[in-house]
């Protein structure tokens, strides 16, 4: 069976940026109900693609992945469920920690 | 017969010996401080880039209303300089992975969308940790480079 895989700047935005969709429609909140919930809630995995984008900002991704935490999902299954690739080593570590730190964000 | 033979071309091997090595010492020398000065410039433009960050950082979150345009220009920024720690000559450089980290972090985890933002006042705990994030990188970076070159 093939693992579903997305592209951020291709299937999302190539600017994403903001925490809530009041933010702007390419929001942390967006890409969560979009794609991360979905799959939590079908239990099926994803890979998410993160280069190509013009950067990212914490607070995107903090609500993205942190706030699938705060939905009810455990971060382990969080963990589990996305294959994250980027060249940017610093990026998926940052998105790991968010998920570690869901249920209590800074 | 001494311990050279008659034949000159022979004679002259010991000096000839001399002159490759001296040729070869001061090659080595002069591709050595060459490199060292190519990274030493690569450095100076990192740094000037990481400064230009600090400094757009500051002016955004001590803007009286949310700088859609800087916010959108310091997330560029901040990928392209960790991009470039990447690259040489920064690939030889120790760079901890969590400074990158910090440094997005400290600019774009707290008052950094639209429906939330307030301008920062000098004493701003954000604007300490982009202080911080940024001196740290510099810092370590500097390190590094008198580890390799100096």
């Amino acid at each position: 069976m093939t693992q579903s895989r997305i592209n951020v700047a291709r299937d999302f935005s190539k600017y994403p940026a903001g925490r809530f969709t009041a933010d702007g429609p390419a929001s942390g909140q967006a890409f969560r109900e979009i794609f991360l919930l979905p799959t939590l809630r079908d239990g099926k995995s994803l890979i998410i693609e993160l280069d190509g984008t013009r950067g990212y900002g914490s607070s995107f991704l903090e609500e993205a992945f942190g706030g699938a935490v705060r939905e009810g999902y455990d971060p382990e299954i969080v963990k589990r469920s996305f294959e994250l690739k980027s060249a940017d080593d610093s990026l998926i570590e940052e998105i790991h920690d968010y998920i570690d730190h869901g249920r209590s964000p800074e | 017969m001494g311990i050279w033979p008659d034949n000159p071309f022979l004679a002259q091997i010991p000096t000839w010996l001399i002159v490759v090595t001296g040729w070869y010492v001061v090659h080595r020398l002069t591709l050595k401080r060459d490199e060292r000065k190519e990274a030493r410039e690569r450095v100076d433009v990192f740094l000037s880039l990481l400064r230009n960050i600090e400094d757009k950082a500051i002016l955004f979150h001590q803007s009286e209303v949310f700088r859609g345009d800087i916010a959108r220009a310091l997330r560029f920024d901040i990928q392209r300089a960790i991009g470039r720690l990447k690259r040489h000559p920064f690939a030889k450089f120790k760079i901890d992975p969590n400074l990158s980290r910090e440094l997005r972090h400290a600019i774009t985890y707290r008052n950094f969308e639209p429906s939330k933002f307030v301008t920062q006042f000098e004493q701003s705990s954000i604007l300490s940790d982009i202080a911080n994030a940024v001196d740290d990188i510099e810092e370590q970076m500097e390190r590094e480079y008198e580890k390799i070159y100096l």
